[in-house]
């Protein structure tokens, strides 16, 4: 029997942020993980333009050699998904399997999880609004500079959203050039700044975990707009970049195709059990400290499979909106050849006007993503809806509204015995209602009048399935009292020895905004928490 | 399939040259498994003798029935064509359009009465 020293379980963003902390006391570090990896990983070093006028085999690369993009069988949260990130999802419906009528969540197994599909924003939570996850202030604020100095930040200075993205707390690196559309429709609202500011509207340039500038072996970001397809010179942070770096200077092991199934303690050392995923052979890991880094539902699945109990967890996931508008005084522009698909601008509704309650709009310019998937939700005509979408495409905005969530008697989940490969499935609910339905139309219509205002026609407004937004967290909350599905504030989980938990799952609250940089910078604080605890 | 693909491709405007798009087109829809209702395909064998009523039922399908079989698979020549070098220009501004606004309401306008016409007619012909 090897007893490790710790043990981590994920190589997503809090796992891989977990590993490098753990990594750096020099004590043998093992993450175990599915680890599905990328088979169409692009090598692309074009830019979009270029590829449309002169690639004959461009159909595989935008819409797979298996037609991955055209094929209906896709998950309702993400249809219509990426050859290039198809990885990401792969194995979940067999061995994460999910029923619900309500709520779908995306999940993953793929080396670096969800992280290898992040959007990139990467915005500090504000102190009231760590206050209601359950996290300390002072200490998130430090860990946000460590993570921030090594996945590197693009972002603004200065800017009207500065303090809801940064606060000023991180070293950024210049933010990118904006798109011409996205840098008009910044100057209309620099025009109209008072008014909005008074709606508590503020618009700016978000921080994102792109480099403008090189960073160690990676390189600046180019503006070829295949942001969804190809990740050239490693400019945008992906955690399977952590994994990769850390293999290579040998500071972890890494055991892949291993599912995590369940834990329990013996003496001084926990053992997990995992089962192989290709011969659904299980084997036992034994470490001094285990570290849960699964996402919040892989992590929920584990513990309730260990402490064998049938309760139901709450769960917390941001309600989502999106919203296509077409920007008049951009229609039947030409494309330009230097574009970025990455998020451009990003608008903050600061409802209580104290941090405490934002909602946030990243907004999109459309095209790398090619137009028939926009065609086919036209009420038009396919032949005459092409010509008015060529004109349309360089105007066309996507503004993606993601709502702060908070704790609701009616959403849970639920581990139910069935006959897929780990024994069971989860069960899952999770709706939108009372106030906090009423709260997100409130919200939708005012972010469609400040969009007007702008010059801005939203040509639709789409609320999507819960699920949709990525974002789930609060399962295992924090809290002060010893109890068992509840986090300590240090993450170690109640009931246990040295099972410490690094992922969401202890976020009592889901601010509006990008939560992974928070998560990665918990899941530093944990590994912390984890040495001094040895 | 051959024939559908030709009206298909035709309809959105791509003057096909040689039969490559044609075979790829029909092996997707092998492969993607888009198989058509009998009604559907009864539509189809028509629409195929009459092709200047598709951009009228396709308008008429995009307001009543996007769902609707042949449209999927309108879709997947659309996306093909887009994913050709030949035909990016009709995806794809080179240069500034002028007076574009008034171009795009033109061809929105226009589109929107093929759809009108064509619910009428899917609805006498009982093709909804």
């Amino acid at each position: 029997m090897e007893i490790i020293d710790y043990i981590v379980v994920g190589s997503g963003c809090t796992g891989a942020m977990a590993a490098e902390t753990l990594a750096e006391s020099g004590k043998r570090v093992l993450v175990i993980d599915v680890g599905v990896e990328n088979e169409n990983a692009s090598t692309e070093n074009t830019d979009f333009i270029a590829k449309r006028f002169n690639d004959k085999q461009q159909s595989d690369f935008f819409l797979g050699k298996e037609l991955e993009v055209l094929s209906e069988n896709s998950h309702p949260n993400i249809p219509q998904q990426m050859a290039q990130r198809k990885f990401m999802t792969e194995l979940t419906d067999k061995f994460l399997p999910v029923r619900s009528n309500n709520f779908f969540p995306v999940e993953s197994l793929a080396l670096g999880g969800l992280g290898s599909g992040w959007g990139l924003g990467s915005c500090v939570f504000s102190e009231n609004e760590l206050k209601k996850v359950g996290l300390s202030t002072t200490l998130m604020n430090e860990s946000y500079k460590a993570i921030a100095s090594r996945i590197g930040i693009s972002g603004e200075k200065n800017d009207d959203v500065c303090s809801f993205c940064h606060n000023n707390l991180i070293d950024l690196q210049p933010s990118i050039k904006l798109n011409p559309a996205a840098e008009s429709l910044y100057q209309r609202y620099r025009k109209k700044e008072v008014y909005f500011n008074q709606k508590k509207l503020f618009i700016g340039r978000p921080a994102i975990a792109l480099l403008t500038e090189n960073k160690a072996d990676r390189q600046a970001y180019t503006y070829k707009d295949l942001d969804f397809y190809a990740n050239e010179g490693n400019s945008a942070y992906r955690p399977a970049i952590t994994i990769h770096n850390l293999l290579k200077k040998g500071k972890i092991e890494y055991q892949k195709g291993w599912l995590a199934l369940r834990f329990w303690e013996e003496n001084d050392y926990t053992i997990l059990e995992c089962m192989h995923v290709e011969t659904n052979k299980k084997q036992l890991f034994y470490a001094t400290k285990l570290i849960l880094s699964a996402s919040t539902l892989s992590t929920a699945r584990i513990v309730m499979r260990s402490f064998q109990s049938k309760d139901k967890l709450p769960i917390l996931c941001n309600a989502y909106t999106y919203m296509p508008m077409v920007y008049w005084p951009f229609v039947g522009k030409r494309n330009i050849d230097q574009f970025c698909g990455l998020v451009q601008l990003a608008m903050f509704y600061d409802k209580n006007a104290d941090h405490s309650e934002v909602a946030m709009a990243s907004i999109y310019n459309y095209r790398s993503m090619l137009n028939f998937r926009i065609l086919k939700q036209m009420p038009l005509n396919y032949a005459d809806g092409m010509k008015f979408l060529k004109l349309l495409i360089p105007a066309l905005f996507i503004a993606g509204i993601f709502h702060p969530a908070d704790y609701q008697a009616q959403n849970f989940i639920k581990l139910q015995k069935s006959d897929s490969p780990t024994g069971d499935t989860l069960l899952t609910n999770y709706s939108f209602e009372g106030n906090e339905a009423n709260q997100i139309i409130e919200t939708e219509k005012l972010y469609a009048k400040a969009f007007f205002k702008l010059n801005c026609l939203i040509l639709n407004k789409i609320r999507t399935s819960t699920g949709a937004s990525i974002h789930y967290s609060g399962t295992l909350p924090f809290s002060e009292n010893e109890q068992l599905y509840h986090l300590s504030p240090a993450g170690k989980l109640f009931g246990t020895n040295n099972v410490f938990v690094a992922d969401g799952s202890g976020f009592k609250f889901l601010p509006g905004k990008g939560l992974t940089l928070s998560l990665m910078a918990n899941a530093h604080l944990v590994a912390q928490n984890v040495l001094k605890n040895a | 399939m051959l024939p559908e693909a030709k009206i298909f491709a035709q309809y959105l405007d791509a003057k096909v040259d040689d039969e490559a798009l044609l075979i790829k087109y029909t092996k997707a829809i092998e492969k993607l498994k888009l198989s058509l209702s009998e009604k559907e395909a009864s539509v189809l064998r028509y629409l195929i003798k009459m092709p200047f009523l598709l951009p009228f039922a396709d308008g008429a399908w995009a307001f009543l029935n996007p769902k609707n079989g042949i449209r999927k698979r309108i879709m997947v020549m659309s996306a093909f064509i887009e994913t050709e070098p030949q035909f990016v220009q009709l995806f794809l501004n080179e240069k500034d359009v002028s007076f574009s606004v008034f171009k795009m309401l033109f061809r929105g306008s226009v589109a929107v009465l093929r759809g009108i016409i064509g619910v009428f007619l899917i609805l006498v012909l009982g093709w909804k």
